[in-house]
């Protein structure tokens, strides 16, 4: 996967319709990114990296690529 | 503007080709409602169809065991009569089968139709791009069986029980969208399936299951109505719970 699948994916599962989701948006500002929102990340993270976070993993984090580096940005494919 | 009225909205009903279901679609259009039909056989689902109250309905015929399927007929549904407002799920199984006969396969065969479809149009029809959010709501036809058992019960009481717990998970994970998400439980109704029941009874049997029902057997318009008025914003504060409908069954 690469990252901007990962973040059409993102996007997708979130349903995200006002805003365009780049690397550097901050995932506080996204309407989306309540307790169910967590759970939504936290199963695709582990469906598509096999990889455990935490809800308090996730709110430590501030933007999209702060996601992307705590999956570790090595495991994206080059776009 | 009436509360109880399902003016304006879209309601999608699986298993509308006969019994609880074809009720619920009948009901559902006298209210106001434009309704979808999905059941397996056309020739039924038509029978149905012609029985609405106006214009706009639509059928889709579609086996409800093949899972796979399910976001399509959603997908289509929208595409056609537009985004859905509610959603009854009256497809079911039902079975009287001792202990004895039963295996993987059959416990199977009623979780598919019973619980998956309905948890499988759950997941797809409340996306927002397939939901009108402001005020929807999702009903789920169990049964009494689902909180009281009975021999012969086993399968399709699991399968009931699990209806009227998974609906309560759903009105947490849905309330954030304005989703509700209710169960109702029937006790014994008159439909072509309880006939079929009834038929493989003597006599003494049919009597003593008519006589633990101090108000006698229900008809399937009293179970449409309560469908009716879970859909409606007449209930817009009711969301996790299971409606007894059983003529005074569980009472005793």
């Amino acid at each position: 996967m690469t990252k901007k699948e990962f973040i059409d994916l993102f996007v997708e599962e979130l349903e995200i319709e006002n805003t365009v989701v780049k690397p550097e948006t901050q995932l506080n500002e996204l309407e989306a990114w309540d307790s169910m929102g967590h759970m939504i990340v936290i199963g695709l993270v582990s469906e598509n990296f096999d990889l455990k976070i935490t809800a308090s993993d996730l709110k430590a984090l501030q933007s999209v690529d702060d996601l992307i580096n705590k999956i570790g940005a090595e495991k994206f494919e080059s776009e | 503007m009436n509360q109880f009225s399902l003016s304006g909205k879209h309601v999608l009903i699986t298993g509308a080709s006969s019994g609880i279901g074809r009720q619920c679609a009948v009901s559902c259009s006298e209210s106001g409602a434009t309704v979808t039909l999905v059941a397996r056989n056309t020739d039924r689902l038509k029978e149905t169809e012609s029985q609405l109250n106006g214009c706009r309905h639509f059928s889709v015929a579609q086996d409800l065991s093949e899972l796979d399927a399910i976001e399509d007929v959603v997908k289509s549904t929208v595409k056609k009569n537009g985004k859905i407002d509610g959603f009854i799920h009256a497809a079911g199984i039902e079975g009287t089968e001792p202990i004895t006969l039963l295996n993987a396969i059959k416990y199977k065969s009623y979780f598919d139709i019973n619980v998956l479809a309905g948890l499988e149009f759950s997941r797809f029809l409340t996306k927002k791009k397939y939901c009108n959010t402001s005020y929807a709501s999702l009903v789920f036809i169990a049964s009494v069986m689902g909180t009281l058992g009975q021999p012969g019960k086993i399968a399709y009481s699991a399968s009931k029980g699990a209806l009227v717990n998974a609906v309560k998970s759903m009105a947490l994970e849905f309330a954030g969208k304005n989703i509700r998400v209710n169960s109702i439980s029937p006790g014994i109704v008159l439909t072509p399936m309880t006939e079929n029941l009834f038929a493989s009874l003597d006599a003494d049997s049919k009597q003593a299951i008519i006589n633990m029902h101090p108000l006698g057997i229900g008809t399937v318009t009293d179970v449409a109505n309560a469908c009716i008025f879970l859909l409606s914003d007449a209930a817009k504060w009711i969301t996790g719970t299971n409606l007894i409908i059983d003529g005074g069954y569980s009472a005793k």
